[in-house]
């Protein structure tokens, strides 16, 4: 009868503690993966080059929160480049300190340069770097919130999902997914559709589906 | 980020407190106690496996003690889309990368031990043995990554992004 009632208590407490460790994910969009510290990088992206210098990349993308461990990040973003060391982005960013816009950028030999503002809401916003006469103007939903002068040239565009490290949520989840809706590359003086494959650097693990003009991605490891 | 350094002095601690835990359950004790007695036994073995259940993972698997002024310091290798290379630390070869789209291992992770002390001179060499690159690391500058993109080995702060996303690995 003792061992009865041991067993019941022991049975109550894991009920009782594994309800409590469920609640945050119904309540939240982030899960953690529970995969481990890999340290490599992974991308879940659309890159077109079309043989000329490209002036300008637009996307209308969700912005979504996803899980982070501390020094990891997780983001979405839409880039000018020319090649590794020659780069402009602006997208959605989540680490342990929180959400927020941000954008990045590289002038030739690293380091990089870094600037953030503050998140938009959960929900759809357009993110778009402009390259024009040597200026790179960044928008946040339409807002101009810096410009630099640089000497190069982008010839590609790329938009993406990334993540440092396997033990990080990628952006989006199975039935929560990141959208990167109407993205469009300005070239030869008018804006296009993207063309291009959809690439996953990490298709165990991440989804991606549509087209390049509309594709999703999100993580495997999470339902909402 | 290093992780702490394990000392032996707090392992026999726990052998310790186990061993004491182990005289006081008694097997003939046992027949003249009561339910409540029982239940308190029953809580103390479990309390007493779950210290030998972590003096015993300690045991199997010792982490590397870490110096301590130096023990925000390590070096990864992110091999985004560049050549074979080999990283050696202080001449003796400590990892080999390959360009990540090829692989599915962890990128090379290296932190500072007593068989492999600070200061470091790191190198990174292709397969035919000519250098990327030659660093000194003196373990002051907290998280480092070395970045190879395409041809060119950069040593950076471990969070600088690594740029924009790999189109294939180099023929």
């Amino acid at each position: 009868m003792l061992t009865r009632r041991i067993i019941r208590l022991i049975a109550a407490a894991a009920i009782g503690s594994s309800a409590l460790l469920a609640l945050p994910s119904l309540v939240a969009a982030s899960c953690n993966p529970h995969r481990v510290d890999d340290n490599n990088y992974y991308w879940t992206y659309v890159g077109q080059g079309p043989g000329t210098s490209v002036g300008g990349v637009v996307s209308n993308i969700w912005n979504y929160a996803p899980y982070v461990p501390t020094g990891r990040f997780s983001y979405s973003w839409v880039m000018l480049t020319l090649n590794a060391n020659y780069w402009a982005q602006i997208g959605n960013y989540e680490a342990v300190q929180g959400r927020s816009v941000y954008l990045q950028y590289q002038d030739g030999a690293p380091p990089a340069h870094f600037a953030s503002f503050g998140p938009q809401p959960i929900g759809f916003s357009t993110y778009e770097v402009e390259a024009i006469g040597g200026l790179f103007s960044y928008y946040d939903a339409g807002t101009l919130v810096f410009t630099h002068s640089a000497s190069w040239v982008p010839r590609v565009g790329q938009f993406s999902s990334e993540i440092p490290s396997l033990n990080t949520q990628m952006m989006g989840a199975i039935n929560n997914a990141v959208d990167f809706l109407g993205n469009k590359m300005f070239y030869n003086g008018a804006w296009h559709n993207l063309a291009g494959s959809l690439t996953n650097t990490g298709s165990a693990y991440f989804g991606m589906s549509g087209t390049a003009t509309s594709f999703a991605t999100w993580d495997k490891a999470c339902s909402n | 980020m290093a992780p702490p350094a394990v000392t032996n002095e707090g392992l026999y601690g726990l052998k310790r407190g186990v061993r004491s835990c182990h005289t006081s359950v008694g097997g003939s004790r046992l027949s003249r106690i009561g339910p409540r007695r029982l239940l308190s036994v029953a809580m103390g073995l479990f309390i007493c496996c779950c210290l030998v259940g972590c003096s015993a993972s300690l045991n199997a698997s010792p982490l590397p003690s870490v110096q301590g002024p130096e023990s925000g310091f390590s070096l990864v290798v992110h091999n985004v889309d560049g050549p074979p290379v080999v990283i050696t630390v202080n001449g003796k070869v400590m990892a080999r990368s390959v360009c990540l789209l090829e692989s599915n291992s962890p990128a090379p992770f290296v932190i500072p031990t007593n068989d492999l002390p600070l200061p470091w001179s790191v190198a990174v060499l292709r397969a035919d043995g000519s250098s990327m690159g030659t660093w000194v690391e003196a373990g002051n500058d907290g998280p480092r990554q070395i970045l190879i993109r395409g041809n060119v080995a950069a040593e950076l702060p471990a969070d600088q992004p690594a740029g924009p996303a790999p189109a294939s690995c180099p023929p």
